[in-house]
């Protein structure tokens, strides 16, 4: 099953919306078995990065394992700004075409930190809060680190 | 948070890494399923790149058609490969 990435709903497109709770303390199995999870559900989510065949998997894996895969490289979107950058000699035709690559630039910007919010949130559902929270930071919680790292 | 986790939790030891490269050159014994192959090689590139040591492509590419060739069920496909298109897989 693959889905349109959109702001609002992600994890439901998910090919494992729910990944089963990891009780104990986790080892190299236990979180390799989630990342296979992980990257299913990346995998699920559409984009055309990466070659596009295999969606968003370039978000949760290591570049190195990516170009094993497939040996496009998946680069992740860059922030565009708040607004688009428009000189102010442009010319209609072309500020209309700086305003719709703006556009889609954003709307691919969020909905990726929207993949990684809900890639994040289902590592946080999976394993008992007392292994996470040697990787959590103080003030941000878990909102500066990707899913993958 | 997943590489962290790895690190942290994984256990991967220098040792283990290169217990686990000598994985990747063991022959594929054609009485197994090729699932099951695959399976070995994908779980090795898999460990070895949660250690932070991975695979080149390449490499994967060489050991994988060497065991397919040298176990000789696989030589009408092997040859294909070996004179497929350069850049393709």
């Amino acid at each position: 099953m693959t889905s349109t990435l959109t702001v609002d709903n992600v994890i439901n497109g998910f090919e494992h919306p729910m990944i089963a709770p990891i009780r104990t303390e986790p080892n190299y199995e236990t979180i390799h078995s989630v990342q296979k999870r992980l990257n299913s559900n990346a995998a699920s989510v559409h984009s055309y990065r990466g070659g596009g065949i295999h969606r968003h998997l370039g978000a949760i894996i290591s570049s190195t394992r990516y170009v094993v895969i497939i040996p496009v490289p998946f680069v992740a979107p860059t922030n565009p700004g708040r607004t688009a950058t428009l000189p102010a000699d442009t010319p209609p035709e072309a500020r209309a075409m700086l305003e719709r690559n703006y556009a889609a630039n954003a709307k691919e910007f969020q909905a990726y930190n929207t993949l990684q919010r809900d890639l994040n949130q289902q590592i946080i559902n999976t394993f008992d809060s007392p292994y996470l929270q040697g990787l959590e930071y103080d003030v941000v919680a878990f909102a500066n680190l990707s899913a993958r790292k | 948070m997943m590489v962290l986790l790895f690190d942290t939790y994984g256990g991967i030891t220098h040792n283990d890494l290169v217990y686990n490269k000598k994985k990747l050159a063991e022959p594929f014994e054609p009485a197994q399923p090729i699932e099951s192959f695959s399976r070995t090689i994908k779980n090795t590139v898999d460990y070895t790149d949660a250690g932070h040591t991975p695979f080149g492509v390449n490499q994967i590419i060489a050991q994988t058609y060497t065991h397919l060739f040298n176990s000789g069920v696989l030589l009408d496909a092997c040859e294909k490969w070996k004179w497929r298109k350069a850049g393709t897989t």
